[in-house]
């Protein structure tokens, strides 16, 4: 059984000894034409131009390596998230005093002189010794590569009619 | 054989001394651990100059238009050119629009900024002086502002000599400006000329009790749009940040440049005026402070759609300060229209929630 066994294996070494130089391949290279009907596949993504919105753009979607039939294309992705920042604020605000000062006064022989505005409080007031926020909601900032920078305030006041309430004690000329 | 007996004398006396000297390790009890407490903290002293080439920020479907949504532009918002040094000396037009608006040597001074971390105190900041005893403070050039279109400049912005040194001579010029007797208190740096008032910030996150309670038996805190991460899911949900900050700046000047021409704010004074004799007139400088504000994300109804969304919430904006701006002008500081102070300002009660459309 062992020289059986023996006879097989030499059988097999000899015939892939004999075999190995009778098998062969040729690397043969690919024309221009022939190479550009293939494809690598690449990350699925998708661009948007900020200088040419309306531009559409391609996309890389094949499977495999393969010949491409027609070239897909799509203008944005829908998994790209909206944009844009909304803000909704409670606004109290107390100054005790904004001076303005002009320091050559009128004239040529003018002296210095100032406006002042003492005790402005900003909020919802209707008990001015007990002062509450007044609301302002829906304030939204966009970017917009036509209109710039794009500021929309939604809501001034709350829906009952109650405002911003601005008091201010006095103002003074010095 | 004389050399081989002195070493063969030398092993034996090391071999005795170990198994003669010994220690014995005794554990400390807890409470015994829990008085050690190593004294650590951070302290940086910087010399700093950074260019960077654009911040900007994207959105990606710009501004609905009048007939509604879905019809804006991608728009970018953005500052380009950006330069942070000192130059000791006033920046000209030439060395705005410079390509490098800063030599090698024009570094802005940061000193003894010191960083402490506390279980219970949380982050503790603590910055003694930015910028020199000269009032050479941080300068910061941002050549082009960017509102929207991103091949379209909206002219520079400019801040110069940005620091926590008051000088007598900006103090002086503000009291005859405005009819104050406001002095500095001594830094104890030993500087002429005026006093640095350190710039102070501690920041804490805290855990509210839905936190406490969900460790404490097991109770699974919702996840809504939170990847679940083991141990992490209920923090990302229930912590809380407070921020406390104590600060008083000079800015020499803080402008917007176009084209050569400057419309901005000159001799600029951030403090909070103290009345320390009682006599309702305020007679030293202080810090301005922003106290306990508050931020969070909270479930919040959008006032735009009347859905649910998650939004930053920031309570407890309360911030009090007085500002003092010797010159508002157009063209060049000398071209003013005029001075200007806010006293008083108070803006405790104000809160705001941001989220997205």
């Amino acid at each position: 059984m062992l020289q059986s066994v023996v006879k097989s294996f030499n059988c097999v070494l000899l015939s892939v000894v004999f075999s190995a130089p009778l098998a062969f391949a040729e690397l043969v290279e690919l024309n221009e034409g022939e190479l550009a009907l293939f494809r690598g596949q690449a990350a699925k993504s998708s661009v948007v131009s900020f200088k040419e919105p309306d531009a559409q753009q391609s996309q890389s979607l094949q499977s495999g390596l393969g010949p491409v039939s027609a070239q897909s294309s799509v203008t944005q992705s829908s998994s790209v998230p909206s944009a844009g920042i909304t803000l909704d604020i409670d606004l109290q605000m107390h100054i005790d005093e904004i001076r303005w000062v002009d320091v050559d006064g009128a004239g040529p022989n003018g002296t210095q002189g100032a406006v002042s505005i003492r005790g402005l409080s900003i909020g919802h007031l209707d008990d001015i010794n007990n002062p509450a926020p007044a609301q302002i909601r829906g304030v939204t900032m966009d970017v917009d590569g036509r209109d710039g920078l794009v500021i929309g305030i939604g809501q001034i006041g709350d829906t009952q009619g109650n405002g911003i309430d601005m008091y201010i004690e006095s103002v003074q000329f010095r | 054989m004389h050399n081989n007996a002195w070493k063969l004398a030398g092993g034996f006396v090391l071999l005795f001394t170990t198994l003669t000297i010994h220690a014995e390790l005794v554990p400390l009890a807890d409470a015994e651990l829990s008085q050690a407490h190593a004294q650590a903290s951070i302290e940086l002293d910087l010399q700093i100059q950074t260019s960077i080439e654009s911040i900007t920020y994207e959105d990606n479907d710009g501004a609905p238009s009048g007939s509604g949504v879905g019809d804006g532009v991608a728009g970018v918002l953005g500052l380009k050119g950006v330069h942070l040094g000192s130059l000791k000396r006033p920046i000209t037009a030439d060395d705005f629009n410079s390509e490098r608006p800063f030599s090698d040597n024009d570094l802005a001074i940061i000193d003894n900024l010191v960083i402490d971390v506390d279980n219970h105190e949380g982050m503790r900041i603590n910055l003694e002086r930015l910028g020199d005893a000269k009032g050479n403070g941080l300068d910061i050039v941002v050549q082009h502002l960017v509102l929207g279109n991103e091949d379209t400049s909206a002219g520079g912005l400019l801040i110069e000599d940005l620091s926590n040194f008051i000088s007598d001579d900006q103090l002086a010029a503000s009291n005859q400006l405005f009819g104050s007797q406001l002095v500095t208190v001594d830094d104890g740096l030993n500087t002429r000329g005026g006093n640095f008032i350190p710039l102070q910030a501690q920041i804490v996150t805290e855990q509210n009790s839905a936190l406490t309670t969900a460790f404490s038996t097991g109770i699974e805190l919702p996840t809504e749009d939170v990847t679940p991460i083991v141990g992490i899911t209920a923090l990302a949900n229930a912590t809380d940040m407070t921020i406390n900050s104590a600060f008083a700046l000079s800015i020499a000047k803080v402008a917007w440049v176009d084209d050569g021409g400057e419309f901005g704010l000159a001799g600029l004074l951030v403090y909070q005026g103290i009345d320390t004799d009682g006599d309702g007139i305020d007679d030293q400088v202080g810090p301005a402070q922003l106290t306990n504000l508050k931020m969070q994300t909270v479930a919040h109804t959008s006032s735009i759609t009347g859905e649910t969304v998650q939004a930053m919430h920031f309570s407890n904006i309360d911030f009090k300060a007085d500002i003092a701006i010797n010159s508002i002008y157009v063209g060049q500081p000398e071209n003013s229209l005029g001075s200007l102070l806010i006293k008083g300002l108070d803006t405790s009660g104000t809160q705001v929630w941001m989220y997205s459309h």
